[in-house]
């Protein structure tokens, strides 16, 4: 009952006139965003987080939040259109969208993937209420050696559950905080890693870093790739009347898988470092394992869209979660966001419920209300998005490019900024080439700072004994449960090693 | 692919070698009556990295070169990539040393022109569409003033 009061509070807030209009805004920045493959949604949230401070922060929130669900739904468009993906996370729509669209159905496929996508949420919406106060509450009990361990929980999930090569995980995360370790130490105040510079004494900003590594990395990504992939057919299409009511008919008949995935994917989804992506995967997998007739898929089965797409937004909505309560986010682009709670001076967790329940509340409650926008945006908004694609090359990359600079360098207005983004865009496009995953390096930047502060805090605490974490009950079993992560790999390997082994053998 | 994996795990050893060194002038131990000092976690980190990287090396050179599988797509595709970056290396020296809007008025041109290959009258178009996009939006609208040259400094050029 409480938490229906405190969800009034924020749809009072989020029904408030500059709240609406910038939702709508970001809504159609997203869109543009998931539309267009040279610039995710990670890098569309980093690239307007600096314009955030001119707004209150429950504004704000609303904003860049929106920006998310708009890439989340945009990135749909162009699977099922011209089967290129906007989003990583709308890989899994192409498998069956765009034979649909080739059959001439693809207002059908459009509009039922829009309709699981407003199902993914308003179910992670609904969970969410339920489960963000309790967790935020379990976190109060929480001390320095709780936050470390739930840090390296986050960092081991990455490890354990990511779906890089363990050794490159693990690097990205080094290398990302290491790079906040630079310039004064928190606890001494020394000087480290600075080398006489004196720019390098205020540290790498999370800003222009994320922006050069997954905005300039994945713009040089792309122009590379123009000369790869051959243009496909391009299928014009609009969503009509008829193809609302099929797509509401489809979601109605295949109601148990929808729900089921979207379940699935906000659970995904609240585990730190894995989101949308995996989710979609593993949506579809799910959805065609249990199958009556699983030959459809790959052929245009409508229920190949309804479930991945339920399952990317869903988990996109409960990376959230973690993130308001207790500092932790469940993906890049909740990194991001977590950087801007931070930059408007907002510390995560049960105190953020207790002394901003508007800001809280009000987020929650867009989670609703973007979700219904967006639907109806994209339903009657599908020729202009789909149009967004025929901006030739040429003149969308340096739009992207300026873009990606001005916005870095407005952050903290300093010209070391403008270096951090070109350097870290060559860093990104070699380390997506190379398979190194980015999500950890993004995460780790953000929670650098602290997991440190944590662990020394930690130390003093326990006197230099490492024992400090095994000796409360909270912190033990989040220290079990990522060491185990962490070793995940490599029990599987020996587990593989055993069986060929055994193979051989026989 | 194997020789770009094998530079970029020996930047990353290297990297490792260059924190630790730091670390060395920090000090990773234990300082009595205050706890870790500066270097330690940085220490523990690059020992992580640099060991993860010297496997990583290792892997790709037990790996056998495959035929086709280079680390830029093709030669096209290898120039594309490093004129995009080269184009942008210049947008960030122009930025730094003469401000946004001498800046994008070279790069845009540049860009739309060699990379773009349009016309003559969209790449005046497309300029002046960015700059005064760019103009209105940041500092008429948002009020956030942006870097100009030093000439505009001293008052003797308009940008």
């Amino acid at each position: 009952m409480e938490t229906l009061g405190h969800l009034m509070v924020g749809f009072g807030v989020a029904f408030q006139p500059l709240s609406l209009l910038m939702m709508v805004l970001g809504l159609l920045l997203g869109l543009a965003v998931g539309v267009l493959p040279g610039l995710g949604g990670t890098a569309g949230v980093a690239l307007l987080l600096p314009l955030t401070v001119l707004v209150p922060p429950e504004v704000a929130i609303i904003f860049l939040a929106a920006i998310y669900w708009g890439a989340l739904y945009g990135g749909v468009i162009t699977s099922i259109l011209f089967a290129i993906p906007g989003e990583p996370w709308s890989v899994a729509l192409i498998f069956d969208g765009y034979p649909m669209a080739k059959q001439g159905k693809a207002g059908l496929a459009l509009s039922a993937a829009f309709l699981a996508s407003f199902v993914g949420i308003f179910v992670a919406a609904i969970f969410f209420v339920a489960a963000a106060m309790p967790l935020a509450l379990f976190a109060l009990k929480f001390g320095p050696p709780e936050m470390f361990a739930i840090m390296l929980l986050a960092f081991s999930t990455f490890v354990g559950l990511g779906t890089g090569h363990p050794a490159k995980t693990l690097i990205s995360t080094a290398f990302g905080l290491l790079l906040t370790a630079v310039g004064l130490d928190l606890v001494t105040g020394q000087p480290r890693f600075t080398y006489g510079s004196i720019a390098w004494l205020s540290g790498y900003h999370f800003v222009p870093v994320t922006i050069g590594l997954f905005g300039i990395g994945e713009i040089m990504i792309d122009g590379e790739d123009r000369f790869n992939s051959e243009i496909k057919e391009v299928i014009h299409a609009k969503v009509g009347i008829q193809d609302m009511k099929d797509g509401v008919a489809a979601i109605w008949a295949f109601f148990p898988q929808t729900i089921l995935a979207a379940v699935l994917g906000f659970f995904v989804g609240v585990l730190p470092g894995t989101g949308a992506t995996p989710a979609s995967f593993l949506g579809y997998g799910l959805a065609k394992q249990y199958s009556k007739n699983p030959e459809r898929y790959g052929h245009g089965a409508i229920e190949g869209i309804i479930a991945p797409q339920a399952a990317a937004n869903s988990a996109g909505t409960g990376s959230l979660l973690p993130m308001v309560s207790l500092g932790i986010p469940g993906s890049p682009t909740a990194a991001v966001l977590l950087a801007g709670l931070y930059m408007w001076g907002l510390w995560p967790g049960p105190r953020l419920f207790m002394e901003q329940p508007v800001f809280v509340w009000g987020m929650i409650a867009s989670l609703f209300l973007s979700g219904a926008v967006c639907l109806v945006i994209c339903m009657l908004g599908v020729p202009w998005l789909a149009a967004i694609m025929r901006v030739p090359w040429g003149l969308l990359t340096p739009t992207i490019v300026i873009a990606c600079f001005i916005g870095s360098f407005v952050m903290r207005n300093i010209m070391f900024d403008v270096w951090c983004t070109l350097v870290f865009g060559v860093v990104g496009y070699i380390m997506k080439k190379l398979k190194y995953p980015l999500a950890p390096l993004a995460v780790a930047l953000v929670l650098g700072d602290m997991t440190e502060r944590f662990l020394r805090q930690s130390l003093i605490m326990g006197d230099g004994q490492w024992s400090v974490f095994f000796t409360r009950p909270i912190s033990m079993w989040f220290m079990i449960i990522a060491m185990f992560l962490f070793a995940f790999p490599a029990i599987q390997a020996i587990k593989a090693k055993v069986k060929a082994g055994k193979a051989s053998a026989a | 692919m194997r020789k770009g994996e094998l530079i970029t795990a020996a930047l990353f050893v290297l990297l490792s070698v260059i924190v630790i060194m730091e670390c060395f002038r920090l000090g990773f131990g234990w300082e009595p009556q205050q706890g870790p000092q500066a270097g330690m976690v940085p220490f523990y980190l690059a020992l992580l990295m640099g060991g993860c990287s010297v496997y990583v090396f290792y892997l790709g050179w037990k790996k056998e070169k495959v035929e086709g599988d280079n680390f830029f797509i093709n030669k096209q595709g290898m120039m594309e990539a490093v004129k995009i970056a080269f184009t942008a290396l210049i947008f960030s020296i122009l930025v730094v040393y003469t401000g946004v809007y001498i800046a994008m008025l070279i790069y845009a041109p540049l860009f739309v022109r060699w990379l773009g290959k349009h016309k003559w009258s969209t790449v005046i178009l497309f300029t002046a569409c960015i700059v005064l996009a760019i103009y209105f939006g940041m500092e008429v609208g948002l009020k956030i003033p942006l870097p100009r040259s030093p000439l505009y400094m001293q008052g003797k050029f308009f940008i």
